[in-house]
């Protein structure tokens, strides 16, 4: 399914999840979502961090409700607690193969979605980034204490030094773009040319088919 | 062909001049080398030629700065970019996506090439560098040499009418740099113009049509009398003087020592000494793993076996103490500096100095005039040249005074004259601190006589050569 598709079915649910007050559908979403997670093969951590993420969101709104609410509160504090993990799971579904579909998903956001190419390559800059940017804040610690001086992680001076080379990085990354004859609201070609399949319309279609009738009971 | 016009240009920042009065013909096809000082004002020139600035810069131009009529900086970059290319100093800059083949798509994508022609022009850009086997490599994992050959194959496959090379071979290996070399003469054959910065032009002299000679903002088209001049002053195959080690003991010791870069073994198990209160030397072709082996003894880069330094295993030795006793000198100027200007930095490297009865306030000016620096005081240390930055941070590294040193590439994009200043400074300094010092270099003209060993690594290997002693 192309990445965007996918993006537009989750934020559509999402959406809807918030106006919708039923515990059993958000159990509904999470059972979806956890099954669809079977055959995607995600190792250990990943289901780690499902488990882990919403708990303390989830069981804080629990918690404040349950305990300090009023009016209907005793089931509202269930509703918030799968609506946590309901959104999580949801949004997993999109974000846990994101880094595999990076590329596909801007190419989209570019082609398909007419996002200006500035934005999606600032992004791709961007992400590209986040690997260097703790390499470079470890490469700068010990770089000054090879000065004699050490930095530590309270200390303003460390992240002065990290927004100056994040600035001249923003710089270089422009320059760099410019270089290669990258002009801002100019033409482009694509060497790979991004087609949403029929298919992926057609599942977005009967997916939110689907869920619109599971509201048919008025589980809200 | 394209018309480039550069007539009475002037470039300032603020209230300090640049380049003053810079007039420059090249001719069509012409193989053009731009020679010059550090600091002179060279890659500010390359950067105007290229219509990057005065875009990227808070400087004022003057004068006439034309293609085919038009302003270079007017010019859209992707229309631009298709008659002049440009080639950064420091190609991580200039990169942009995270391997070579999106970088260069990225690239042709810009210049709008036709989609089925794009992957025939990346790979034959990347086959003329010989890069194809790094193709979907990350660009991060590369070393300096093979950052360049990406970066090279990304100008070339844009296919440009004028060629604009910033010291394109300063890191780069004597193989690679004759491999690059025949890489820009065939480009030249198409018809193209190619103008190049350098402070070494062994293995090209044959190839030069015209000098151009800057100095201290100035340019002039040297005269026949003077290329020759120029041209003899480098002799073509530097033989390095070293000895081989009889010492039993070293300051640092690699006990089967092993280095990795992903599933690419770089160094296979080896043992090896590093002899204390001397000078070592270390070449090797780009991308063997020298600047890794240097990352490895300070231990930002993870190895196999044991390193020790002082007979202590350094796995044993918290980083922030290892590197009070041995500190590397960053290829990249920048990433060593802790405060905004040169008298800042001067003033904590004194007050942090191992002697600081050597560093007195006398003594730091005479060295900051043989650098030529005395002047930059005030200045923000982000905003020197190149060139600048490195002396500035070999001095500063000096000062505090580590008793092993490691220099990756100290003398990289310097004048022959202040390669000489700079070696003379260490030489003097280390001397007189007792230090041990490991440097990389690939500018052996200048270091025939400096070095007392001389490792070589190739082929996943680590040896000293040099004559018995």
């Amino acid at each position: 399914m192309n990445p965007l598709i996918k993006f537009t079915t989750v934020m559509v649910i999402a959406l809807e999840l918030t106006f919708i007050k039923s515990v059993t559908l958000n159990v509904i979403v999470i059972g979806v979502s956890g099954f669809l997670y079977l055959f995607l093969k995600l190792n250990w951590r990943q289901w780690l961090w499902l488990f882990i993420l919403p708990l303390l969101p989830g069981l804080g709104s629990w918690f404040s409700l349950m305990y300090f609410g009023t009016g209907d509160h005793e089931h509202m504090a269930w509703i918030m607690l799968s609506r946590v993990f309901a959104y999580l799971w949801l949004g997993g579904l999109f974000t846990l193969k994101l880094n595999d579909e990076r590329d596909v998903f801007l190419a989209t956001l570019e082609q398909k979605a007419k996002l200006s190419a500035t934005f999606v390559y600032a992004l791709v800059g961007v992400l590209n980034f986040m690997p260097a940017v703790s390499q470079e804040m470890k490469t700068i610690r010990v770089a000054s204490q090879m000065r004699g001086q050490t930095l530590h992680i309270w200390q303003p001076q460390l992240y002065f030094k990290a927004i100056l080379a994040a600035i001249r990085w923003s710089q270089n990354l422009a320059e760099g773009m410019v270089s290669h004859g990258f002009t801002e609201g100019a033409a482009r070609t694509h060497l790979q040319v991004i087609t949403i399949k029929r298919r992926d319309w057609f599942l977005l279609i009967i997916i939110l088919i689907a869920f619109q009738l599971l509201l048919l009971p008025n589980w809200y | 062909m394209t018309d480039l016009v550069v007539d009475n240009v002037n470039f300032a920042y603020r209230e300090t001049p640049v380049l003053t009065d810079i007039s420059l013909k090249l001719r069509p096809n012409s193989f053009n080398l731009l020679i010059g000082p550090s600091g002179s004002g060279k890659s500010t020139l390359l950067k105007l030629l290229s219509g990057l600035y005065p875009t990227f810069s808070d400087g004022t131009l003057t004068g006439e700065l034309t293609l085919d009529g038009y302003d270079i900086h007017d010019i859209v970059p992707y229309q631009r970019v298709t008659h002049i290319g440009y080639l950064f100093q420091n190609p991580t800059r200039q990169f942009v996506m995270r391997t070579p083949f999106e970088e260069l798509r990225f690239s042709l994508e810009n210049l709008q090439v036709k989609p089925e022609d794009i992957e025939k022009r990346i790979t034959t850009a990347m086959e003329s560098v010989g890069m194809t086997a790094f193709m979907h490599h990350d660009l991060m994992n590369l070393s300096g040499g093979e950052k360049q050959k990406v970066a090279l194959a990304t100008v070339l496959a844009a296919d440009s009418d004028y060629l604009l090379l910033d010291e394109p071979f300063a890191n780069v290996d004597p193989v690679a740099r004759l491999q690059l070399i025949d890489v820009i003469k065939a480009y030249q054959n198409e018809g193209k113009t190619i103008l190049i910065t350098d402070h070494d032009w062994s293995g090209y002299t044959d190839a030069i049509d015209d000098i151009f000679v800057m100095t201290a903002g100035k340019l002039h088209n040297a005269s026949s009398d003077e290329q020759q001049q120029i041209l003899a002053k480098l002799p073509n195959q530097p033989a390095i003087h070293t000895s081989l080690p009889n010492e039993k003991e070293g300051i640092i010791t690699l006990e089967s020592v092993t280095l990795k870069n992903g599933k690419r073994t770089l160094l296979s198990t080896t043992n090896r000494l590093f002899p204390r209160g001397k000078r070592i030397l270390i070449t090797g072709p780009n991308g063997v793993g020298k600047s890794t082996l240097l990352s490895a003894l300070v231990k930002l880069y993870p190895y196999g076996g044991t390193i020790t330094y002082q007979q202590e295993d350094i796995a044993k030795r918290k980083i922030a103490k290892h590197v009070q006793d041995i500190a590397l000198v960053f290829q990249n100027a920048e990433q060593q500096f802790v405060a905004m200007t040169v008298q800042e930095e001067l003033t904590q490297a004194q007050a942090l100095s191992h002697s600081p009865e050597l560093w007195s306030d006398d003594t730091i000016i005479t060295v900051l005039t043989q650098l030529n620096l005395h002047d930059l005081r005030d200045h923000i240390v982000y905003q020197l040249s190149g060139g600048q930055q490195k002396k500035l941070q070999v001095l500063l590294m000096l000062i505090i005074g580590t008793p092993t040193l490691l220099f990756d590439e100290p003398l990289a994009g310097l004048d022959s004259a202040s390669q000489q200043h700079l070696l003379d400074v260490i030489a003097d300094f280390t001397r007189r601190q007792h230090q041990t010092v490991i440097m990389i270099s690939h500018q052996l003209h200048a270091v025939t006589d400096w070095f007392d060993y001389h490792l070589k690594f190739d082929n996943q290997q680590l040896n000293y050569i040099g004559d018995a002693s």
